[in-house]
């Protein structure tokens, strides 16, 4: 569903991918590990469609479209979701309104009706349950004044009312104490299905006990410079990224 | 009277507004006759303020000059749309006694045209009607002095409304100077809803008095949608006494220029205000909000926020300015002005000021200019947002908080249905 093929993309004239190939089936979780400034959040922007990477080289088919040929917002409508290592505040926009706005947006894209307040108001509630996430939290401010925890927590719901079939997950375990990383693991990995797929990014190997990978790869100097299996997280968790950093430098 | 010739040094537009006069309705009785005169002669002196002036320094009238200034004609039958309440309701700054409700009022609740106050009421209005000492365009309004509305609430609780409608013909631009006398008083707690509308080219001219005396609350909701062709300039002057309130929220989103003006005055201990202004302009629309607060008393309280997003070629001014009296001692004063520019082509010049002549004040002021977040424009978009819609997602959330604190009070919900309209208007790239 998903092929990256020789990916190089720059920011600011700098060069950070640098021939990049992934490989991913429906119903696969991949897992991207790396260094720090390997180029795992360069990947999750350029994939999400976000201004200001400029790709110098490479192709990216989705679903057998150019995914590059896509804005971000039609990159949604199709699918892709990338869930914030960084999830932005909004101030004024309340969570449900912002919920709202974005299912129906995607669902206008592909030319269906809106669905109205009091169903979307029920069919968000059954998502919220599993994340410990109150009505009172929906009617804030998009992320405003949100701890991490509850950040993170908010990503899942909207991966979980989009239902995307390709999810990117950037850090999605970093600044999570331990049940915070629970309640999100064992959420988004509630959201696996046969017919979507996971990119798991991520430094540590912790989230991974939840949303149990595939194939993972690490990334570095901007390249997948080794795949593997499951093992490959543990490998890594023990012995750290001294290796792929000495040589990618 | 003086004649045209003894002042050449008026601009176009200050000679026709001078002019006109003499053709406009008079004989009243002999004080208002008298206090007419006096404005003209003011405005004769001075013409319309031009940007020699400080206060003017960002907002040109001169535009006027090549409008063919007249006096309204005859009011055509307009329509107000349906009345939820007592209102009085106004044709090119005429009242029209059809459209109005203003009978089966609640006790204590006067509300009526000023013509009809001048004969019933002459001594309660003269005290509010012959200050001087407030600009060219207040001494031009004064000059005109004929219609407008007077509302005198003593101790009761109501809703009342102020609709503005007017249009011109193309060819001329009718000159209009509505006055209006607000009178709070025995602890009342009133909601005043205002409203500007209208079509093609004119140039209203508005002086609003209000006194909040002792003990009462005013809650003063405007909505500024002029026609697009439209000049407004709007000075209200406010007096609070103490322990008073005057709280007041404001939209604006239409006038070619509008010159919306506040002067408050913090006159008794424990008196408050709170100002909740949004403008938005695109197009070539001009937008001014000055407003001076004076901290007269002890233990005084204001807070300012305007917030206003820019498009196209418009340009906004903001000046702001809280002046606390000696002796003023315990004040408390906040003003903050936000604007986010939305296009390369629009402006806005914004002056907060401090004045502070007491000891131990508590006084801040800020402002900020800016463009649309990245971050949150490529979250909303990488949401299935559309970018225009995420744009004006974005602007609402910024702007409409300044109406936070004034929700639950009628004619609010109006105002963010208002802004709402504007912001459909970016969807489409208007």
């Amino acid at each position: 569903m998903l092929e990256v093929k020789n990916l190089s993309a720059s920011v600011d004239g700098k060069e950070i991918l640098k021939g990049l190939d992934l490989s991913m089936g429906l119903g696969e979780v991949h897992a991207i590990m790396g260094p720090n400034g390997s180029g795992k959040s360069t990947l999750s922007c350029v994939l999400a469609g976000r201004d200001g990477y400029e790709v110098t080289g490479g192709s990216v088919t989705y679903m057998g479209s150019d995914l590059l040929a896509m804005n971000a917002e039609a990159r949604a409508a199709a699918g892709v979701f990338l869930a914030f290592q960084y999830p932005v505040e909004i101030p004024g926009v309340s969570s449900m309104n912002f919920l709202k706005t974005a299912f129906n947006s995607v669902r206008a894209a592909k030319g269906e009706e809106p669905m109205d307040a009091m169903d979307f108001l029920k069919f968000v509630r059954e998502k919220t349950k599993t994340l410990d996430i109150s009505d009172e939290m929906l009617k804030r401010a998009v992320n405003v004044g949100f701890s991490g925890g509850e950040k993170k927590r908010n990503e899942v719901l909207q991966m979980a009312v989009l239902n995307p079939a390709l999810a990117i997950l950037d850090e999605t375990d970093s600044g999570l104490d331990v049940d915070a990383l629970r309640i999100v693991g064992d959420g988004v990995a509630g959201l696996r299905t046969p017919n979507n797929s996971m990119l798991v990014i991520t430094h540590y190997q912790r989230l991974l006990d939840y949303i149990v990978p595939d194939h993972v790869h690490v990334l570095a100097g901007g390249r997948i410079v080794k795949s593997g299996g499951k093992e490959l997280a543990l490998e890594l968790e023990a012995n750290g990224y001294a290796e792929y950093s000495a040589e990618a430098a | 009277m003086s004649t045209v010739q003894t002042l050449p040094k008026l601009s176009p537009a200050s000679r026709a507004l001078f002019a006109m006069r003499g053709n406009a309705p008079d004989g009243d009785s002999d004080w208002l006759a008298g206090l007419r005169a006096e404005g003209l002669a003011r405005f004769g002196q001075a013409g319309l303020p031009t940007p020699k002036l400080e206060d003017w320094k960002y907002t040109d009238l001169k535009a006027l000059n090549s409008a063919n200034l007249v006096l309204p004609g005859e009011a055509s039958a307009v329509d107000f749309g349906a009345a939820a309440g007592p209102r009085l309701c106004f044709a090119d700054g005429r009242y029209m006694a059809a459209a109005s409700i203003a009978d089966d009022l609640p006790k204590g609740v006067s509300l009526l045209p000023l013509a009809q106050a001048l004969v019933d009421m002459p001594d309660v209005l003269r005290a509010h009607l012959e200050a001087a000492d407030a600009g060219a365009l207040a001494d031009l309004n004064t000059a005109y002095l004929q219609d407008g509305a007077v509302i005198i609430v003593d101790g009761a609780e109501v809703t009342l409304a102020l609709d503005f409608l007017a249009s011109g013909s193309g060819e001329q631009m009718p000159a209009f100077h509505p006055r209006n006398i607000v009178i709070i008083q025995g602890g009342a707690q009133v909601t005043l809803l205002e409203s500007h509308a209208g079509a093609d080219a004119y140039f209203a001219n508005h002086v609003t008095s209000i006194a909040v005396e002792d003990g009462a609350r005013l809650n003063h909701i405007k909505a500024f949608n002029d026609s697009s062709d439209a000049f407004n300039t709007s000075l209200t002057r406010v007096r609070i006494g103490a322990d008073g309130y005057y709280g007041s929220a404001i939209l604006d989103t239409g006038g070619k220029l509008l010159r919306n003006e506040m002067r408050i005055e913090l006159a008794g201990e424990g008196a408050e205000t709170s100002l909740a202004g949004a403008y938005l302009a695109r197009g070539g629309r001009h937008a001014d909000h000055t407003t001076r607060i004076d901290h007269l008393t002890a233990n005084t309280t204001s807070r300012q926020i305007f917030r206003g997003a820019l498009d196209g070629k418009a340009r906004a001014v903001f000046q702001g300015n809280i002046v606390v009296a000696e002796g003023a001692d315990g004040s408390d004063g906040r003003l903050a002005n936000n604007t986010i520019m939305l296009s390369e082509g629009c402006e806005i010049d914004t002056k907060p000021q401090l004045e502070i002549y007491a000891d131990e004040v508590k006084c801040a002021h800020g402002s900020t200019v800016g463009e649309l977040d990245d971050d949150a424009m490529f979250y909303l978009r990488s949401r299935g947002v559309p970018e225009a819609q995420a744009r004006a997602m974005l602007v609402e959330g910024f702007v409409a908080t300044v109406f936070d604190e004034f929700d639950g009070l009628e004619g609010v919900e109006k105002l963010r249905d208002g802004l709402a309209d504007w912001l459909a208007g970016l969807e489409q790239g208007a």
